[in-house]
């Protein structure tokens, strides 16, 4: 049945320097799962995928709705942080689903993604070019993306790669907790975003405000 | 009765829930006794949250236990510097508790709306009989509430839990969005989207979108389809009697009342 559908691609580093906090975060992706799973009305508005990224980036989670799935893939480190391939994979992917969920005949709403970098990209020459056609305001399928910074990240960095929203965490959270906080804004968007509004439309909802973390100032353009 | 108290008396024992009017806590003593703490910008109206609270001790001893089991009536008011912050209430009985994935999960109307998944595969699900008692579990509650001048007002997938623990069995929460006919609700609830009354001011319940309201939950349990509505050709789907009174929902003004579904429920050929 025709369905309207939000989709909603959580993209996280797993390079090494996560090695310590990286079954933390994939205890509260199996958090979500089971809380989006088990929620029939918002399972089915909204669906999940999950790409991790080091050197190479690869989609660990087909995007599903999670109440599909009796358990999602985790997040396993390996060496080097190339956001050039997590924007490429990412862009090719959504591409890909998209066209699969439109010629279903699913009304499908712009894709969140959720960004999530504890360190500072190993491809500083290329990366930004393969940004900008994940932005590329001409590609009528540009994800709105909420960046995550945690550890090492650089903030202007992730305040760059966030569209609609960029949060850096605090000095003195640590990281097994940032990421804690981060699954449950997560979390939080997706319940919330996966109820149709009065008007009848889907609407993507991000907290304001994240434990921990400092909001950054996006660019409005 | 809890009566009213004082939000430093109570102790707090754990948040269960985070909804979009309050946060959910189980209060530490008492068994089973929850506390709801509305989010700031939320407006109560403690004299009528008050009336809400007092009123089953007018209700005749039958109408009085029904909803004393089927539904999380606020049992107090609970009060911070002065202002009304927050109501105890009763926690769902545990026959309206499963668990799944591992983790304690209300029974919630929803699961009954949609196809099963492989998430809730466990879960055991009701035969097409065991619906039907269902639903006359629900249009019974909703005859006691009418015939008492109270209204639903906001009815959802989520609000309504149901169990077949024990025999078919039902219960509501998110009582404080009930009213008194003719009167303002304690705390104004927004129609869940989906479960709107189209002929309704929004915000405005009346005797009638809650009949109408009653018909929605009644067609789309048995028809075990969340989108279903009066308005869509549901010939072939259900019998006769049922049929009729779908068409009747589908008519502003004429909604069957809470008792004419349960003849047509004793019988019924879904």
């Amino acid at each position: 049945m025709p369905e309207q559908i939000l989709p909603f691609y959580v993209v996280c580093d797993q390079s090494y320097s996560m090695a310590d906090h990286v079954d933390g975060l994939n205890d509260g992706l199996r958090e979500l799962h089971r809380a989006v799973g088990t929620d029939p009305v918002v399972a089915d508005k909204t669906r999940f995928c999950l790409i991790g990224f080091s050197g190479d980036a690869e989609v660990l989670q087909p995007l599903c709705a999670l109440s599909d799935v009796v358990g999602i893939a985790d997040l396993v480190v390996s060496p080097a942080t190339s956001f050039g391939a997590a924007f490429t994979v990412l862009r090719e992917t959504i591409e890909r689903d998209v066209g699969r969920l439109k010629s279903a005949g699913h009304r499908v709403y712009r894709p969140a993604v959720f960004f999530l970098s504890d360190g500072q990209p190993t491809d500083p020459g290329t990366w930004p070019a393969a940004y900008d056609r994940l932005v590329d305001p001409a590609w009528h399928l540009r994800p709105n993306i909420i960046a995550f910074g945690i550890g090492d990240a650089d903030e202007e960095t992730i305040r760059r790669v966030g569209t609609v929203r960029a949060f850096m965490s605090q000095g003195g959270l640590g990281p097994g907790l940032a990421l804690h906080e981060f699954a449950r804004a997560l979390t939080s968007s997706v319940v919330s975003s996966g109820e149709v509004t009065e008007a009848g439309d889907l609407v993507l909802r991000i907290p304001r405000t994240v434990s921990g973390f400092t909001a950054l100032q996006v660019d409005q353009v | 009765m809890a009566g009213d108290v004082q939000l430093a008396d109570l102790g707090v024992a754990r948040q269960i829930a985070d909804g979009g009017q309050g946060v959910v806590f189980r209060v530490a003593g008492p068994d089973g006794l929850l506390l709801k703490l509305y989010h700031d910008e939320v407006r109560v109206n403690a004299d009528e949250l008050g009336r809400l609270i007092a009123l089953p001790e007018g209700f005749a001893p039958p109408d009085r236990r029904l909803v004393a089991a089927s539904t999380a009536w606020p049992c107090g008011r609970v009060f911070h510097r002065g202002r009304c912050v927050g109501l105890l209430m009763r926690e769902a009985p545990p026959r309206f508790v499963t668990s799944i994935a591992g983790a304690p999960r209300l029974l919630e109307l929803q699961f009954l709306l949609y196809p099963r998944r492989p998430m809730w595969r466990e879960l055991v699900m009701p035969s097409a009989d065991e619906r039907r008692r269902l639903a006359v579990r629900y249009a019974r509650l909703f005859q006691v509430l009418h015939g008492n001048g109270v209204l639903v007002g906001d009815v959802s997938m989520r609000n309504l839990l149901w169990s077949l623990v024990r025999g078919p069995g039902v219960f509501a929460l998110d009582c404080d969005g009930f009213r008194l006919l003719g009167r303002r609700p304690a705390v104004r609830q927004a129609d869940t989207a989906g479960w709107v009354d189209p002929a309704a001011r929004i915000g405005l319940p009346t005797l009638d979108s809650d009949r109408y309201k009653l018909a929605l939950v009644v067609l789309r349990l048995l028809l075990a389809d969340h989108a279903v509505t009066p308005t869509d050709d549901l010939g072939g789907r259900l019998d006769p009697e049922l049929l009729e009174l779908a068409d009747r929902a589908a008519r502003p003004g004429e909604r069957p009342a809470a008792a004419d579904w349960l003849p047509a429920l004793a019988g019924v050929q879904v």
